[in-house]
């Protein structure tokens, strides 16, 4: 990757198309999870790679590729949803599918960790897009409070409170949904293609 | 609304103190958040094409470009705004 990322910052474009090729599963997924929707996210992608490719010069390798991404792929995700919020005055849309409801899913590849994994995304998703954002960057991609700040434009300890809140959050939603203990069937179902 | 003002900094200020305490009470819920992100969705067919299409759009002007190409182009149009500068002294000396 090293050595494409070193050719990409020469103007090499099959270099760059390479680097694409080999993280935008990854970064689609992460605008999936903060824009909570696939035709957003899809957006969000097309704006990452061309600001990525407008300034990958300017990339010093200071932290991974990924991290880079990560961070223009927040940045262009709260810069869309501040637009849409704007438009639209509804920051979610509920009507959203997530990728795991795909009929295609394969019911071989159910597991309780799959299980698991279909109610943490489904509380995620049901987050404000504010502490979602925030809890998906920390927990999720393991960003620093310091760049979520930055690239949400908040403050270091705004940033930290949402956290908090959205953890909180999550975890009252969590345990209620284990401690029903039903309608697991259908997570079972959900949660293929995630995995 | 200055007191629904201070109540807010009061409950901000909480949660700010609770969120600078160990994160051991969140091990749980943080342990599955991590797991999410090898949890990948899947891209639309169409979005791979889609990424490429917008950079052959960028690709085609010179001064978007990564690399030297870019600084090409600067010093192509600094040098030509440079003559045009000189020229129009001279003509008008």
């Amino acid at each position: 990757m090293e050595t494409l990322i070193e050719q990409a910052k020469d103007g090499d474009r099959a270099a760059f198309d390479e680097i694409v090729r080999r993280t935008y599963r990854d970064v689609y997924s992460l605008a999936v999870r903060l824009t909570g929707d696939e035709e957003d996210a899809s957006d969000v992608v097309q704006d990452v790679y061309v600001r990525a490719f407008k300034g990958i010069s300017r990339f010093r390798g200071d932290a991974a590729i990924s991290t880079w991404l990560y961070r223009i792929c927040a940045n262009c995700s709260a810069t869309f949803l501040g637009k849409r919020s704007r438009q639209r005055h509804d920051v979610l849309d509920d009507d959203a599918q997530i990728a795991d409801q795909r009929p295609e899913a394969d019911p071989a590849l159910q597991a309780e960790a799959s299980v698991m994994r279909v109610r943490v995304e489904r509380a995620v998703r049901e987050l404000p897009a504010r502490l979602r954002a925030v809890v998906v960057l920390r927990d999720v991609y393991d960003l620093t409070h310091q760049e979520i700040a930055s690239e949400l434009d908040i403050t270091e300890s705004a940033a930290k409170v949402r956290l908090h809140r959205a953890r909180r959050k999550l975890q009252s939603v969590l345990e209620a949904v284990t401690d029903a203990g039903d309608g697991a069937d259908d997570e079972k179902e959900a949660a293929v293609d995630v995995g | 609304m200055s007191g629904e003002t201070s109540m807010a900094s009061v409950t901000d200020l909480g949660d700010y103190l609770a969120s600078t305490r160990s994160e051991l009470e969140f091990a749980w819920l943080i342990g599955h958040l991590n797991d999410l992100r090898s949890a990948l969705f899947q891209p639309p067919a169409e979005l791979l094409p889609a990424i490429f299409a917008q950079i052959d759009r960028v690709d085609r002007l010179p001064w978007a470009r990564p690399g030297p190409t870019r600084w090409v182009t600067y010093a192509g149009v600094a040098a030509s705004a440079g003559a045009l500068v000189l020229a129009s002294r001279r003509r008008w000396n």
